[in-house]
């Protein structure tokens, strides 16, 4: 405990130093930017921030992209609250209590729960990634190629599982993405796989071409069809001030904190369950067990506090899993774990033997950037929000100069900007025909690490397949990857029978009433 | 039936691709792999199992019933692209502009084609431009200004300070874009 304080201590002291300070506060500012700004979300910000990191110092750019992540689970709340425009979907919760708050004259009120939400939700975040990150790497220096195999498979399963809506179309964005990932020469046998002769693909389609391509050139090429139409202004009125609970207040709704804050931890350690699902999960809970449960929907805070704890504390149980096994639970993580790769950096166990000060200097920035956005959302929200009145045609139009600049920039190629530009329209089709596309970028940059420790597992146990059942680790593990595949199949089950239940129970009343 | 055929149709576009792509890893190979798997284990693997998922989901589609969204858990994953709620109202049906669409595919291909041949900045300046123009952005001074100012600065940011070959075009393009660098101290 005391080795973790100390590093945290020093990590602290490295992220004061200038480039990394200078990055923490842009991060904070273009992430609170990009969340306020209904036609960006927070994952296609931290992805068109990526290319401005190539020059850039590993340690700086990822705590460029981290600050980016935790404020822009934070900034959309402003809009939702004040404007009725959700800026993430994260933010949904937040219109059912923070606007009828807002409506009822209290904008300031409702703004204050939501900082407070976020500064505990983000505060708590880091003490557990802190806390869980050295046991969970001392645990992941057990893992041979098997376990490995079988933690990339939970990490697939649990994406598509909960990652919402069908299930067979979040396969289908999976199994393309694993092979996307196979296009270029094989890493253990050197043979071309579907490079159709084209000299570049010889080295593979970039997972930053994937990304890019299908989450921002599609969702402009999405926006553009609907004709750039976001919803007018309608400011709550009154003055844009934030106005911060009283402790009497704030100790009423320790349960909704506690209970929120449970709920985003775990909802972050588990991959695919982001920060959307925590913050309807935790708005569900509320309204299942909050003491004022029947309020709900009416302006309490309560229903401000839950989804705002729930969504912030998701950001350092999805740290955790990146920085100890190198697999993302969320798009922002992926991201993050892309710009990790793009630097030449693996993140897994060894690196914190390797390379503690810089995952100290990334939980330090972690504190740092809570603590920040908050002091960025209390001063500065007046000016912020002014983004808002932007043209959506002009936002549009950057979005793909990034784009194109960002693809262009890793190999120089005129072949990836007409991979993005492929992407951009599989994107588009992706939305058009509701398939998700977190599950094809997991698979892009996840396809490798899985065939590889596939075929090293399958050489080192003489094609042995039942070694990923037999050992008691990755036995384990694709057991919980199986049972995440099947969540949505028991899921349905549970509401169907809940269905017939409540259907049972009203022909009963009917019965008894005649 | 017809419109589940149409709901169908991106399960047999992609069931159709995935058999392309298993013939074509038909013919992947190596030699002296011996009794171990061969490159083309790991892809016919995920091939055979996109058909599959695809059959399930064509069978679903013509088969199954319509179920009615499930509210929290259809919520849009983060990051997806269909995460973008923008505060429209839920249930009516938002007008949709192909035309716009086909336009901004057009200008995408257009400003990829001619990058090499007019150079980042012209090259960019008039995607923008267009794109703007394109996207119902009315105030053509703005818009003037904004596209220039805009590709002036990544310009400048790229390729001063993050160190990228952005490409400066065939003559006589290319002249502008030197000029621009001299004009800029970018070498």
């Amino acid at each position: 405990m005391l080795d973790i304080l100390y590093n945290l201590g020093a990590g602290f002291i490295h992220v004061f130093a200038v480039p990394h300070l200078v990055a923490l506060i842009v991060g904070l500012v273009v992430g609170m930017l990009v969340a306020v700004l209904p036609g960006l979300t927070l994952v296609m910000g931290v992805v068109l921030a990526l290319p401005f990191t190539y020059g850039m110092d590993i340690t700086t750019s990822i705590i460029l992209l981290t600050a980016m992540y935790i404020s822009g689970t934070y900034g959309g709340a402003f809009t939702s609250i004040l404007f009725h425009i959700p800026g993430e979907p994260i933010d949904v919760p937040l219109l059912w209590d923070g606007f009828p708050m807002a409506r009822k004259g209290e904008p300031a009120k409702a703004l204050g729960w939501t900082l407070f939400a976020a500064l505990t939700g983000g505060l708590i975040t880091c003490i557990v990634a802190v806390s869980l990150a050295v046991p969970f790497a001392h645990f992941a220096l057990r893992f041979d190629q098997p376990e490995y195999f079988a933690v990339v498979m939970f990490g697939f399963t649990s994406v598509v599982a909960l990652g919402g809506g069908s299930l067979v179309n979040a396969l289908i964005s999976l199994f393309l993405g694993v092979l996307l990932a196979t296009v270029g020469v094989d890493d253990t046998w050197g043979v071309d796989r579907f490079t159709f002769g084209i000299p570049v693909l010889r080295d593979g389609i970039e997972y930053l071409t994937v990304m890019v391509g299908a989450y921002g050139v599609g969702e402009v090429l999405s926006r553009l069809e609907l004709g750039f139409t976001s919803s007018p202004l309608q400011a709550a009125g009154g003055k844009i001030a934030t106005k911060i609970p009283s402790p009497r207040e704030l100790w009423q709704l320790r349960s909704t904190f506690a209970r929120s804050s449970l709920v985003g931890v775990l909802c972050g350690i588990v991959p695919g369950a982001g920060a959307t699902i925590a913050s309807f999960v935790a708005y569900g809970v509320e309204s299942q067990y909050g003491a004022r449960r029947k309020e709900l929907g009416t302006g309490i805070p309560d229903g401000i506090v839950a989804p705002q704890v729930a969504s912030t504390a998701t950001v350092g149980g999805h740290m955790v899993p990146l920085l100890t096994l190198g697999i993302p639970g969320s798009g922002a993580t992926a991201v993050i774990l892309g710009a990790f790769l793009l630097h030449g950096l693996q993140p897994g166990p060894m690196v914190f033997a390797r390379e503690s000060t810089m995952v100290y200097a990334i939980f330090a920035s972690m504190f740092l950037s809570v603590i920040g956005m908050c002091l960025l959302g209390y001063f500065t929200i007046k000016l912020l929000i002014k983004v808002l009145y932007l043209p959506e045609a002009i936002t549009a139009a950057f979005v793909i100069l990034f784009c194109v600049i960002g693809a262009y920039s890793a190999r120089n190629t005129i072949t990836d900007l007409w991979l993005i530009m492929i992407f951009g329209v599989l994107g588009y089709l992706f939305e058009r025909f509701r398939f998700p596309v977190a599950p094809m970028v997991l698979g892009v940059i996840l396809g490798p690490l899985a065939e590889q420790s596939f075929m090293t597992s399958m050489i080192s146990f003489q094609n042995d397949w039942t070694v990923f059942f037999r050992r008691p680790i990755s036995g384990t593990v694709i057991a919980l990857a199986i049972v995440a595949l099947l969540f949505p199949l028991l899921r349905h089950l549970l509401q169907r029978r809940k269905l017939l239940a409540q259907g049972a129970q009203v022909l009963r009343e009917r019965q008894a009433e005649t | 039936m017809i419109a589940k055929l149409k709901e169908s149709l991106p399960y047999w576009v992609t069931l159709a691709v995935s058999g392309y792509f298993f013939r074509i890893a038909q013919g992947i190979s190596a030699p002296g792999t011996g009794d171990q798997l061969g490159p083309d284990f790991w892809p016919k693997m995920f091939l055979i199992l996109m058909m599959l998922v695809c059959a399930v989901g064509i069978g679903r589609t013509l088969f199954g019933r319509r179920r009615k969204p499930d509210e929290v858990f259809d919520a849009p994953t983060e990051g997806a692209p269909s995460a973008q709620l923008g505060g429209e109202p839920e249930g009516e049906p938002q007008k949709r502009y192909p035309l716009l669409l086909l336009g901004g595919i057009v200008l995408c291909l257009g400003y990829v084609v001619l990058f090499d041949t007019l150079g980042f900045f012209l090259d960019t300046f008039a995607f923008m431009l267009a794109f703007m123009l394109l996207g119902r952005y009315r105030r053509i001074g703005a818009a003037v200004g904004t596209s220039l100012v805009g590709t002036l600065v990544f310009m400048y940011v790229f390729m001063k300070i993050v160190y990228v070959s952005l490409p400066i075009g065939s003559p006589p393009f290319s002249d502008v874009s030197i000029f621009l660098m001299r004009l800029m101290g970018i070498r």
